[in-house]
């Protein structure tokens, strides 16, 4: 069982019955998705929001709105704290019995409501209080992700064999912008330019013994020379006990700075001046390693059995790694690792962006499941891969952003790309696919910050202001030290999301006088869970990173950014408790008094 | 029988793959134009909806080209809004 083709065969078979058993027997019998049905797109045409979409356009466009970053580094954080069989399990299950349920109804509630968001729908049914509270969830969210994310890529710039990539990435972003909306260059001549040109840059700095990874050495060992001992310092607990006291660099520093500059052109400028082509180049660099990662991981088991291996435990423990209870940390399986995995399994955010975008293209009723569902089982196969690349890495220890770029440079191995080279590859990869997931989540971060404050203060309506003012929050985060917990904590904020969204679907099921259970028990367990992460996450945080510094000369930052992530985890869970009360009345309501009458099951399909 | 599933399967191949790629653009390309042409009509009949704008003389020579479009655009400013529904574009990939 522990090999690559194993699991990738599992992992199909899971998708498959998934698929064909339970997600088209909901839409069948539940839903009743029905093709005589005009759908808000051919009701509402308008050319611009409302288009009636190809479903094959449309699950392509679908599928890469949601995959990026998320299901990389959650099954990659899960593999390394649990074991990669927890991992697989929750991966697999996660997705049968709830991502694609949670993906697909979003859809379906904003179809059937005249393409009306999730927010909306949740302001009419639930509570008008709801939607203020998804404000501050969405919020949220985007603070911790950009805390997790950018705390990683400044690690990684760091490391010689990655700047050059990045650098190529953000000219080429603004030269695409301008040759796509102001040269109006062909589609394909753009694509190769900026697309060849950051995999050229990215290849040219990949190897750690060459002459440019030489010139970043030289330039990193010059920052740093200006204090060797570090800016300041922070306790990383997940640490052995004589390497927690972790001294900030200059150089660290200096390339977390550089990170908060290419952010900042993402949320300032105009969305396709620098946003959307980076995004784009982003994309293609995500699908050029998924599907040569995955091609690898299939051919090892035949001709590289060594890669094929695993040499990742398959499970340590119900308590996680024996790192993080030495360091007084609680991991429990239950309910740690259904936050730590959450793209990949079931997420929130998808269920945001299919119903305010998806929804209004979806030209037939039978194109939901699709859509909403097949994309989901799809992106799932992405977080299967960085599973399956930290499972094979070559060694076991040193920190999880690694192992996956030597799990990718073994699977790019097999088609006799030199493995030091291909974790180059791997290394820089990775950091493309989450810098461009970073920028876009500061530009929403500061709609988000206009949008809820904006009335109150209209400075937070200044974009420059609102961006600055997200990127503050953020390094202090960042400088807080331990990601893990910024990590888990925000899989806790997007699951539950996932299980407001879920909540929605319960309520209107209910509302309309369907079976609710397909929603119903994803919805609870997720908000169970979530509930319990958020508590066990702030312990975390409190018990081993905010009382050990308290009080510690050159912590002072630390402590503030643990503090911060504390009362971030409390305002969610107090959030939750709301949403939850107002979801439980609102069923009741609408189990007494539906909305209205369905047809009987099967009547829709004559 | 062959060849012609082998052609579905390619060209529902392609239309995936533009759907990934290409098509943000072409969105994108429509809201742009989506939006000038808002403020075009708010600037000839803003006043059907009650935006106290008071056209130009020569504006009404216009109102005949754009009555047909009028219950689309009406239905389209009026929707209630989603608050990051404009960064609709800005949500992907997280």
């Amino acid at each position: 069982m522990d090999n690559t083709l194993a699991l990738i065969i599992v992992s199909a078979i899971g998708i498959f019955l998934g698929y064909n058993y339970y997600a088209r027997r909901v839409d069948r019998d539940i839903i009743q998705s029905n093709p005589n049905k005009a759908t808000p797109a051919r009701m509402y045409m308008d050319g611009v929001d409302f288009v009636p979409t190809n479903r094959n356009v449309l699950f392509g466009y679908h599928f890469k709105s949601i995959a990026a970053a998320g299901p990389i580094v959650g099954a990659v954080t899960a593999g390394a704290i649990w074991g990669w069989v927890p991992a697989i399990l929750w991966l697999i299950l996660g997705v049968i019995f709830m991502g694609w349920a949670s993906d697909y109804s979003a859809i379906v509630v904003s179809v059937r409501n005249d393409g009306n968001s999730l927010s909306a729908t949740a302001h009419r049914l639930i509570a008008p209080r709801t939607r203020q509270v998804l404000l501050l969830f969405i919020f949220f969210y985007l603070l911790l992700v950009a805390g997790a994310f950018a705390n990683l890529i400044a690690t990684v710039l760091n490391d010689p064999r990655v700047p050059l990539g990045i650098l190529a990435l953000a000219v080429l972003g603004l030269v695409g912008g301008q040759m796509l909306y102001r040269m109006r260059t062909d589609l394909l001549v753009v694509t190769a330019v900026t697309v060849g040109g950051t995999l050229l840059c990215v290849l040219l700095n990949a190897d750690a013994t060459g002459p440019v990874a030489g010139v970043w050495k030289g330039f990193n060992g010059a920052l740093n020379s200006l204090a060797p001992n570090g800016v300041t310092s922070v306790l990383d607990p997940t640490r052995a006990a004589d390497q927690q006291n972790v001294a900030v660099s200059v150089s660290f520093l200096f390339w977390l700075l550089a990170l908060f500059v290419f952010c900042y052109l993402g949320a300032v400028l105009p969305i396709w001046r620098f946003a959307q082509p980076v995004n784009y180049i982003g994309f293609w660099i995500t699908a050029v390693t998924l599907i040569l990662g995955g091609l690898g991981a299939f051919l090892a088991f035949f001709v590289r059995p060594d890669v094929s291996a695993f040499k990742l435990a398959g499970f340590y423990g119900f308590s996680g790694n024996p790192s993080f209870y030495a360091a007084g940390a609680l991991q429990p399986l239950w309910p740690m690792l259904f936050v730590t995995i959450a793209c990949g399994a079931i997420s929130g955010w998808h269920a945001l962006i299919g119903s305010v975008g998806t929804a209004r293209q979806i030209e037939n009723e039978q194109d939901m499941l699709p859509v909403g569902g097949g994309a989901m089982f799809t992106e799932h196969t992405l977080g299967v891969l960085s599973l399956l690349a930290i499972a094979t890495a070559a060694n076991p220890a040193g920190a999880y952003f690694v192992k996956f770029a030597e799990g990718i440079g073994g699977f790019l191995n097999v088609f006799g790309i030199p493995a030091a080279y291909g974790t180059g590859i791997g290394f820089a990869a990775f950091v493309v696919i989450v810098i461009t997931v970073i920028q876009l989540v500061f530009r929403i971060m500061r709609v988000t910050l206009s949008e809820g404050l904006g009335e109150r203060n209209p400075i937070f309506r200044n974009i420059h202001f609102g961006t600055l003012i997200s990127m503050l929050a953020t390094f202090v985060l960042v400088i807080s030290g331990t990601w893990v917990y910024i990590w888990q904590l925000f899989g806790a904020s997007n699951q539950l999301m996932a299980a407001l969204s879920l909540l929605v679907v319960t309520v209107w099921l209910a509302a309309t006088r369907r079976n609710p259970t397909y929603a119903a028990i994803p919805a609870v367990f997720m908000y169970v869970t979530t509930m319990a992460a958020t508590l066990v996450t702030a312990y975390n945080l409190y018990a081993t990173v905010f009382i050990k510094q308290l009080g510690q000369p050159g912590h002072e930052i630390a402590v503030i950014g643990s503090l911060l992530t504390i009362a971030i985890a409390i305002i969610l869970f107090i959030a939750a408790v709301f949403i939850g009360i107002d979801g439980m009345r609102a069923y009741q309501r609408y189990r007494e008094t539906p909305l209205e009458q369905v047809p009987a099951p099967g009547a829709a399909r004559a | 029988m062959a060849l012609a599933r082998f052609a579905a399967f390619a060209e529902a191949l392609r239309q995936f793959l533009y759907g990934a790629t290409g098509y943000e653009f072409e969105r994108q390309a429509a809201r742009l134009r989506g939006d000038l042409e808002n403020l075009f009509l708010f600037m000839i009949v803003g006043d059907t909806i009650g935006v106290p704008i008071l056209p130009p003389y020569y504006a009404l020579r216009l109102v005949p080209y754009v009555v047909e479009t009028l219950p689309y655009w009406k239905r389209r400013v009026l929707r209630e809004r989603h608050p990051l529904e404009h960064e609709e574009f800005d949500l992907h990939g997280i």
